[in-house]
């Protein structure tokens, strides 16, 4: 199993998500190939859209915050 | 899921070729004709995405174990992480240090529970270090 596949159990769940010089957080949409994409609750001038597609390859870790 | 492909192929010293004598493998894997040259077989098979994952020699042939699908990029910290299912650990990454408790390993990624119940899903490819 890899990390979309594992992360697409959680779709709809509140997650953070960590980049080397970066950070997001908001509610998982859906998970691909290679990538996926979040609602972003709280945007800042870094992600002025409210649906931001990350790559994983640029991922270090994801939390899913618990219910 | 991995594909997956036995071969053996015997010597035939009087062809000064060695054939494919058994070919066993998963259903999505191409099929081997039997008496196909071995570098024939093997040609095909890597043409078609496999790797060798292991091979071996004895006095009557070769033995071949050839795999494509998902393999671990980094199969060291893989395995490391394997052996520490349910045990806590300390990861430091390139985005910070994490820990918890290790819960399942996939091909890329460590999956942690932390001590307030949060989930981490941390990518192998990240991790700098790893301590208990």
């Amino acid at each position: 199993m890899n990390f979309e596949q594992l992360l697409s159990d959680y779709i709809g769940r509140q997650i953070e998500v960590f980049l080397s010089s970066n950070y997001y957080t908001g509610d998982l949409l859906s998970t691909g190939n290679g990538q996926f994409t979040i609602l972003v609750t709280d945007p800042s001038y870094q992600t002025p859209t409210e649906q931001v597609t990350l790559f994983s390859n640029q991922v270090s870790f994801v939390r899913i915050l618990a219910l | 899921m991995a594909d997956i492909v036995l071969l053996r192929c015997d010597n035939n010293y009087a062809r000064n070729a060695a054939r494919v004598t058994l070919s066993s493998s998963s259903s999505a894997a191409p099929s081997i004709l039997l008496g196909t040259s071995m570098a024939a077989a093997l040609e095909q098979l890597t043409n078609a995405g496999f790797s060798i994952q292991s091979g071996s020699a004895d006095g009557a042939g070769f033995s071949f174990t050839l795999i494509r699908g998902e393999q671990p990029e980094n199969p060291g910290i893989i395995d490391y992480f394997k052996d520490k299912i349910g045990e806590n650990v300390t990861i430091e990454t390139l985005a910070g240090t994490v820990g918890g408790t290790v819960l399942n390993v996939g091909i890329d990624v460590i999956k942690l529970q932390e001590p307030a119940g949060d989930i981490l899903l941390v990518r192998a490819a990240q991790i700098n270090a790893a301590y208990p």
